[in-house]
């Protein structure tokens, strides 16, 4: 860094040089390796500007004007120019390429002086409201509730592949409108409203849910079934009231022979009854319709339940002597209508009430909410400020003013006096929810703050950085009370803090938000495999893998490994019915457990080679090595290829029709305008192709063996995913910068540019001397300037 | 939650593919529904957005201008071949033969072209559902619905690239610069029109309470205004904006009075059969045009680049790689039947709609219902031409039963602004208009 900081300043001092007497100077020197400007601008003319020089200049960039004298003119661009270098990606295949050393050389010396010469910026994040996971993580730690938050808001729009992107986070009527029922609803719930209405809600088996075993979550000796946390709102009767899937003329399936279902509330059985077989006798009705209408009627029970959330099953008793394994030709035996087992299964359970409420009972939302009770009608107003002040300290995230107080205070008497002490609560609770300083993350700018200043956020406000970032949600006390008295950006208590919060369960926010996004996980209940081609494949598995890689990168996170871990680590997450998917053996019931991926489970290691993700880059009925391979590029090296060209012809087709992926995908590449491209991406995906579209291993494709050799972005040959995996590993900067650029996205919650890359090395160089541990980057991003400052707003978005 | 047990509501939800029978989810809300005045009839304005494009020899007729001519797709129509229009020529995007999936639904009801950017500038053009919303939708607790279908949460890196994933998530803008979001839930839908459970002093009183917190919350946001960076203070009078325009939709709603939702069934969420969402998507807009709940309406019925399956259809591939036919006859001949499959269960709303008295007609006699697609082939990502239908008879002012030739190359804006002249908007331009088509 010094080094080529020095040589910079000494060539920035020096008199312009034109590009024509530079070229000339080049002829007798090594242009092996680019040690100064003069080398730069040699390869330059060697490599790049046969396309982009003032003529052609394709991709809108010309280089014969570019001065490597003068970086810091156009960093913008020469940051481009090195992505193109760590990637490999240019010069295009067919073209002369630089040698290894002349990439790395050029790359680094570029980055040196585009390091040397950085200016700061902070960046000033626009002004955003909590997205949906963020306000139904804060409504859990505020009020102990966890919600269905699918109904309560609409999704949020994403950019930069995060949905926390404060461009994107505005207001609009809808979602205002939006925000103002979920504060209604919440605190009606949270309260434990006596004046709740009956309402009914409908939990459903997926249609692809296999039913032929015991499911997680239900009680032994069962079958298929549903289990699902509903949350009950006032001690009061319940019906639970059961349909069983029908075929498509609207019939039960599955009567022939008896059944038994049962229902349980917290493991306790409140109803037991019999279907099918002699059960069936007496039934009601004339036509098939009506007797399955009147089975269905059967299947409904009202009990009493206590307020709270409470875990609800419906499932089948297993029968003495009956093996999982009949009638049973594929691992799906499905709540769909084609099922074809011949069993009778679940398809919806509704919960109805409350009837007969007899008080609001002892619920966890209560005990928080309720830190103290009046002595008598005298002593409400007190006690209720003591907890709006408490609530509000903790939405807000910040000190209460007595202004907001007396925001609250009208509404807590307005509840009160038409339902006392408790409608008073639940009005002004109602009131913090629709508050803008909840549902907006603002930060204050000091008034003194002269234009194009960047000024450190105050500690609450970095407290609450903090706590989004790590947590999708608002600071806990402990956070708040180190914020409020300044000592939170004293930095050994911030690192301190940083540590407990990731050991924190919370932490799983990174999980479920961050890696969810970056590796595409929360793609997969949109995936429907063909259920032709991929028989065997259920919701299970699709939940399992999932799973799988949650587990595997919680696991990097918690045991703070080497973020390299994530590409390479030899064990994985797996269940009973992920193993078998994955062949392997000694693996029983529905706990996921570490096992270790030994040396001839390679090609499974890491992230390349787990289902999830392989399905999720594969079209519902075959493998899409574009995909992966696109998906390699962006996620792995971020390297994103261009959008295709606007003209996309029609592949041609011919007098037989292709039979293998790499036939068809040779066709596409015979293309010319679709070959400069797929010749990047498709090579990086054919090295996976012993995973098939929903990521089983497998050696041959319509009968020949698979061919997973392919190529890395320079043309140089790999063969399967452990070589691709290694090869990709070659310089692990790459990765690590990669990983480092999309987190510092999701924790500054925009868009990084180019001023931003410095930073990104930054971070990335300094977490090698720990092998790049998970903690060194998160800390790094914590401690970095665009974290913990802001720009005076003059910072607007430079157009580019 | 205003759900009494009938069974009728979970056979709705437990009837297999390929049923036709009438919903009972429809008929069971209709007889409590407040009907709009019915001495003058009320305009209405409804699009309803098809992604991925078509196979347009299996869409459009042949042949000149003319009487209507069915082709395999457009049959489901034949019944309400009195109200259709069908116009050929239509283009997007200035010209371009081809262009992407983010701008042939970001593009489509602006007639504008996405700028292309991944966040902070989005760019496109208000929409011609907005424009009328803006005119027609005043009077009216909703100015306007906006409904989609797919769960967009699902669709990581499924946004072209360079192009802000809003310009999928939605078909409807209220600027250029403001995407509106659009629901998928019908349960959610059904609960904002009607309000959450209760009796109707409970409701009445919660509307009252809303209002005065939505005071005091505008209160609230002024006063945090001051201490903020200026362009944050924007969002913030933005905020504040919105704030005024649901106290209006309150003031709405009360004046009304109260709508007899206790009587209705609701539906229980989002229903796992395409068909049967599509349908309750449908009927909820039926219910809302009914009780004058909003007079103008978009639906996209499946995002662009859509991952949807459609077994039941006997394809194995999605929407979106059924689309890439690549030529091949079979396949346009599935990607046909996934657009048959769409336009009949809109025949099914168009029914619905002729079969609602509104004044001295039906709803459909009052509406003018715009369907059709962002892109023409899904293969080719072409730009034109467009397939387009307009339904509806527009209170008279539009007569049916013709297939129309705009001239060539027509900007869709073209179209748009014959229509907001249809609903008496005084706008002059729209998107890349260069000419107004009228469909009187």
């Amino acid at each position: 860094m010094h080094k080529g900081m020095s040589r910079f300043t000494l060539l920035a001092r020096a008199a312009p040089v034109t590009l024509a007497a530079l070229a000339a100077a080049c002829t007798s020197h090594d242009a092996a390796v680019v040690a100064s400007a003069q080398d730069a601008t040699a390869a330059l003319r060697r490599y790049c500007s046969d396309c982009h020089n003032d003529d052609d200049l394709t991709a809108g960039l010309s280089v014969t004007k570019l001065d490597p004298t003068d970086i810091h003119k156009n960093p913008e661009v020469w940051e481009r120019v090195v992505r193109k270098l760590r990637t490999r990606t240019m010069p295009p295949q067919d073209a002369p390429r630089p040698s290894k050393a002349t990439y790395d050389s050029f790359a680094t010396w570029l980055e040196n002086g585009l390091d040397a010469t950085a200016t700061p910026n902070p960046g000033a994040p626009a002004l955003r409201r909590l997205n949906r996971a963020e306000y139904s993580n804060a409504i859990r730690d505020l009020l102990d509730l966890d919600v269905d938050v699918t109904a309560l808001l609409p999704p949020d729009d994403s950019a930069f592949g995060f949905d926390n992107i404060g461009d994107m986070l505005v207001f609009s009527p809808t979602l205002l409108e939006r925000y103002l029922s979920a504060a209604d609803r919440v605190s009606a719930l949270a309260v434990g409203d006596p004046g709740t209405v009956v309402g009914a809600q409908t939990y459903t088996v997926k249609g692809d849910e296999s039913q032929s075993r015991e499911n997680e979550a239900m009680p032994l000796g069962t079958v298929g079934g549903i289990a699902f946390t509903h949350v009950f709102p006032l001690n009061a009767d319940y019906e639970f009231d059961l349909a069983l899937v029908r075929n498509n003329l609207d019939v039960i399936r599955g009567l022939e022979h008896p059944h038994q279902i049962e229902i349980s509330v917290d493991g306790r059985r409140v109803f037991l009854e019999g279907v099918g077989g002699q059960y069936e006798a007496g039934r009601a009705g004339t036509t098939v319709n009506e007797l399955s209408d009147s089975t269905d009627a059967r299947l409904r029970v009202r009990v009493p339940v206590e307020a709270g959330p409470r875990i609800v099953t419906a499932t089948f008793v297993r029968k003495v002597g009956e093996g999982t394994n009949r009638l049973r030709p594929f691992e799906r035996s499905s709540a769909g209508t084609y099922d074809g087992t011949g069993r009778p299964h679940i398809k919806t359970v509704t919960v109805t009430g409350p009837y007969n409420a007899s008080g609001p009972g002892d619920t966890p939302s209560r005990r928080r909410i309720f830190t103290c009770r009046p002595a008598d009608a005298n002593d409400e107003p007190r006690c209720a400020r003591e907890i709006l002040t408490s609530l509000a300290h903790r939405a807000y995230r910040r000190a209460v003013t007595p202004a907001d107080i007396d925001r609250l205070m009208p509404f807590f008497e307005d509840g009160r006096q038409h339902g006392g002490f408790e409608a008073g609560i639940q009005l002004a609770l109602r009131r913090i929810l629709a508050s803008p300083s909840f549902a907006f993350r603002l930060e204050a700018e000091p008034e003194s703050a002269a234009s194009a200043d960047a000024y450190k956020v105050s500690d609450t406000e970095l407290a609450t950085r903090l706590s989004f970032f790590l947590w999708s949600s608002i600071p806990d006390d402990e956070l708040l009370k180190l914020a409020e008295q300044n000592k939170l950006s004293d930095p050994a208590t911030l690192r301190a803090q940083v540590k407990r919060m990731l050991a924190d369960p919370k932490a799983w926010a990174l999980v479920e938000n961050f890696a969810g996004q970056w590796l595409h996980l929360r793609n997969l209940d949109n995936i429907n495999p063909n259920s032709d081609e991929f028989p065997d494949f259920d919701n299970n598995l699709r939940q399992g893998f999932k799973r799988e890689t949650e587990l595997f990168f919680a696991s990097i996170m918690n045991e703070d490994r080497s973020v390299l871990d994530l590409m390479t680590a030899d064990y994985t997450f797996v269940d009973e019915r992920l193993a078998k998917h994955y062949g392997i053996p000694g693996v029983y019931g529905s706990q996921f457990r570490r096992v270790k991926l030994g040396p001839d489970m390679a090609a499974r290691r890491g992230l390349l080679g787990k289902g999830g993700i392989l399905m999720a880059t594969s079209h519902a009925d075959r493998t899409a090595p574009t995909l992966r391979g696109k998906w390699v590029l962006e996620n792995l090296l971020g390297a994103p290829p261009p959008p295709p060209p606007a003209n996309v012809p029609a592949l041609q087709t011919g007098a037989e029709a292709p039979k293998t992926m790499r036939e068809r995908m040779e066709r596409h590449r015979a293309t010319p305008s679709c070959a400069s491209c797929h010749k990047v991406m498709d090579p990086l995906g054919f090295a996976m192709e012993n995973f098939d579209a929903v990521g089983a291993w497998r050696t041959l494709e319509a009968g020949r063996p698979i061919d997973a050799s392919g190529s890395l972005m320079d043309g140089s040959p790999i063969n399967g995913a452990a070589e691709l995996r290694d090869a990709l590993l070659a310089d692990p900067k790459v990765f690590v910068g990669t990983f480092t650029e999309k987190m510092l996205t999701y924790a500054l919650g925009r868009g990084l540019r180019y001023y931003d890359m410095p930073l990104v090395r930054k971070l990335t160089e300094s977490a090698r001397g720990h092998d790049y541990r998970f903690s060194d980057i998160v800390l790094g991003i914590v401690e970095s300037t665009p974290f913990r400052m802001r720009a005076k707003a003059a910072a607007k978005h430079d157009e580019a | 939650m205003f759900i009494t047990r009938k069974s009728l509501s979970r056979r709705t939800v437990l009837r297999g593919l390929g049923t036709t029978l009438a919903l009972p989810f429809l008929e069971s809300m209709v007889p409590a529904m407040a009907r709009a005045d019915a001495l003058k009839p009320t305009l209405r304005f409804g699009a309803v957005y098809v992604p991925n494009g078509c196979p347009m020899n299996f869409w459009m007729p042949k042949g000149e201008a003319g009487a209507l001519q069915f082709t395999p797709i457009l049959e489901p129509l034949r019944p309400f071949a009195a109200y259709t229009n069908v116009v050929n020529n239509l283009s997007r995007a200035g010209g371009l033969t081809v262009t992407d999936h983010a701008v042939s639904s970001a593009g489509w009801l602006s007639g504008a072209v996405a700028k292309q950017t991944e966040a902070e500038d989005i760019r496109v053009g208000i929409t011609i559902d907005q424009v009328l919303a803006k005119h027609l939708g005043q009077d009216t607790p909703f100015p306007s619905l906006e409904f989609a279908t797919e769960d967009f949460s699902g669709y990581i890196g499924g946004c072209v690239p360079g192009y802000s994933c809003a310009y999928m998530n939605t078909i409807s803008w209220a600027s250029e610069t403001e995407p509106l979001p659009m629901e998928i839930n019908p349960r959610v839908a059904f609960e904002r029109m009607f309000g959450r459970a209760g009796t109707a002093e409970q409701r009445l009183r919660r509307s009252a309470e809303n209002r005065s917190i939505l005071d005091s919350v505008a209160d609230e946001a002024r006063s945090l205004s001051r201490s903020v960076s200026a362009p944050d203070r924007t969002r913030i009078e933005d905020y504040m904006e919105n704030v005024r325009e649901i106290e209006r939709r309150i003031q709405k709603t009360v004046a009304r009075g109260s709508t007899s939702a206790d009587a209705m069934t609701a539906p229980v969420g989002i229903p796992e059969s395409f068909e049967e969402h599509m349908r309750m998507m449908f009927d909820l807009l039926v219910v809302a045009y009914q009780a004058d709940m909003t007079r103008v309406f978009t639906f996209m019925t499946g995002r662009e680049a859509s991952q949807r399956t459609y077994p039941g259809l006997g394809m194995k591939e999605t929407h979106h790689d059924t689309s890439h036919h690549g030529g091949n006859p079979e396949k346009m001949a599935q990607h046909a039947k996934i657009n048959t499959l769409f336009i009949s269960l809109f025949a099914e709303f168009l029914d619905k709609l002729r079969k609602s008295p509104d004044g001295q007609g039906s709803l459909l006699d009052h509406s003018l219902i715009a369907y059709g697609h962002g892109m023409s082939d899904g293969q080719a990502h072409s730009a034109y031409p467009l397939a387009f239908a307009a339904i509806g008879g527009a209170g008279g002012k539009v007569r049916g039963n013709r297939y129309l030739k705009a001239p060539e190359w027509s900007p869709i804006a073209n179209l748009w602004l014959g229509v907001a002249g249809l609903f008496g908007s005084p706008i002059e331009r729209i998107g890349e208009s260069n000419a107004r088509f009228e469909l009187v």
